[in-house]
């Protein structure tokens, strides 16, 4: 008995100790942040006009900073900041000026070079930690829906995403009620030890099912799993 | 005196046979004691404390813990498929009658005998030819009917009492009822010791992984640990016990059901 209660004492642990370094590991975590798609700032040509001592208008070229019109929030523009802990985004005014096609040109606030986000699978804020990608779907699709574009496909795959998500959900909830039926079932006796950490193991499982995947909007949660600056500053960040 | 030279052999043997695992252990907290290029133990005894390869395996390498719960599917799957498919199997080659029931049990012994070389390029092109190379189905399926556990639930099932069936073929002619009901419950202690015997085998598995998976995110840790690629010698020490660690449990679990299924298997 007390052999058997060793075990049950090792496997609880054990098995708890893996599932949290796992659910809990850097690299995992990585898949969590919000995907961006980055541009630098570069030198475009634009067309101008000068007028000459005759006082004629001659077209001409000048070379300015420009960024494409994606990359601005209002008069906002994310630039990245890429250190040893990751990508983390800085907040940058910026002056505009004129538009040529898809590009507009940068008076002041972002200098030539710097990475500005483009595109994001999801909203994002200052100071956020970002994983930067190449410009995908799930990038492109966010992206068209902040900027109110309409693209092909799109409403077909929105709702492709909510029936995903409510299969999940239901998916979710008839998993959570077997697993609390098989733990009055067999967890009795000798295993009645292993009722506690296997629904303890599964409500993890499920938060973080929760949290990687659909159900709450990206910017609802934490950037980190365990940080408690960055939830604190999310729980401001709530209406309430 | 003849006593006392005897436990002192005992004890010998015991401690040469648990050396390795002693050795492992101690060096996995140990700091400095493994000649990194030559994979050599500099000491007997480590000169520090050191949890510096359990760090960088568990938190710096995440493809070691997505390898680990490889290892657990693959493992638990394949035990309890296996065991599914062995009771009915056992209760036909030990209850049924019909032609051809001890040659085909013949065979099932001989590819019980076969080293698992023999039968690898057959499933390699089998699981090729079926497109299932590189898919968990590649080491699941050809494990799942692996005969070893099928013989010892046969020569389990051969001792139980016969006037237990006629008097259960009374009651009922269905034979799955016979099976479920009767059976089973018999072979509670018998099928307890194979599931150890097969879990610490598919456990330990290295060449199906090898052969039959190229990628790595599907291989279990014990693959992993045998190539020990992209790891330094403390973190395989450090894997290789996190990697005991189940076996150690499941063995505390079912110790007893291990020694009474082997007693009464006559093994």
């Amino acid at each position: 008995m007390k052999t058997k209660k060793a075990a049950n004492i090792i496997f609880a642990v054990f098995f708890t100790v893996m599932l949290l370094l796992t659910l809990f590991a850097k690299d995992l975590y990585h898949l969590t942040l919000p995907k961006v798609a980055v541009e630098k700032v570069t030198r475009q040509v634009f067309p101008a006009e000068v007028t000459g001592p005759d006082g004629m208008v001659y077209e001409t070229r000048r070379t300015v900073p420009a960024i494409s019109k994606k990359a601005l929030h209002g008069d906002i523009v994310y630039a990245v900041n890429e250190t040893e802990d990751g990508a983390f985004l800085v907040e940058n005014f910026v002056t505009t000026g004129e538009a040529l096609e898809d590009i507009i040109e940068i008076k002041g606030g972002v200098l030539t070079g710097t990475k500005v986000i483009i595109g994001s699978d999801r909203q994002i804020g200052p100071g956020q930690q970002v994983l930067i990608t190449e410009w995908d779907e799930s990038v492109a699709l966010h992206t068209a829906r902040e900027l109110g574009e309409d693209m092909e496909g799109y409403a077909a795959e929105m709702r492709n995403c909510l029936r995903n998500d409510i299969f999940y959900i239901v998916g979710v909830v008839v998993a959570s009620v077997v697993v609390v039926l098989l733990c009055r079932k067999f967890c009795k006796g000798r295993l009645r030890l292993l009722k506690v950490p296997v629904l303890i193991l599964w409500c993890i499982l499920v938060c973080f099912f929760l949290r990687a995947t659909i159900v709450l909007p990206g910017e609802w949660i934490p950037d980190k799993l365990i940080d408690w600056d960055g939830w604190k500053v999310n729980m401001e960040r709530y209406p309430f | 005196m003849k006593k006392i030279l005897g436990k002192s052999i005992l004890l010998l043997c015991a401690l040469l046979f648990l050396l390795p695992i002693l050795l492992t252990v101690l060096h996995s907290f140990g700091t400095q004691s493994v000649d990194a290029e030559n994979f050599r133990l500099t000491s007997l005894v480590p000169s520090g404390f050191s949890l510096v390869g359990y760090y960088d395996l568990l938190i710096e390498h995440f493809y070691v813990l997505r390898n680990f719960w490889n290892s657990v599917f693959y493992a638990c799957s394949i035990t309890c498929l296996n065991i599914v498919v062995s009771v009915p199997a056992a209760y036909a080659f030990s209850q049924a009658r019909f032609k051809g029931k001890e040659l085909l049990f013949f065979f099932y012994i001989m590819l019980m005998m076969m080293p698992l070389q023999v039968t690898l390029l057959p499933n390699y092109i089998g699981l090729r030819d079926m497109k299932l190379l590189d898919t968990p189905f590649a080491i699941v399926l050809p494990s799942v009917f692996a005969p070893f556990s099928m013989f010892l639930l046969t020569q389990y099932m051969k001792g139980l009492e016969q006037s237990y069936m006629e008097a259960a073929l009374l009651e009922t002619k269905s034979v799955f009822r016979i099976m479920l009901q009767m059976i089973v419950p018999q072979l509670r202690t018998c099928i307890l010791a194979v599931f150890v015997f097969v879990f610490a085998e598919y456990w330990n598995m290295v060449e199906q992984a090898d052969i039959y998976l190229k990628k790595e995110t599907l291989k279990p840790l014990s693959g992993l640990l045998a190539i020990g690629e992209g790891l330094t010698t403390s973190e395989v020490l450090a894997g290789s016990v996190i990697f005991m660690i189940p076996i150690v449990i499941l063995y505390l679990y079912f110790h007893d059901s291990l020694e009474v299924g082997l007693e009464s298997m006559k093994l």
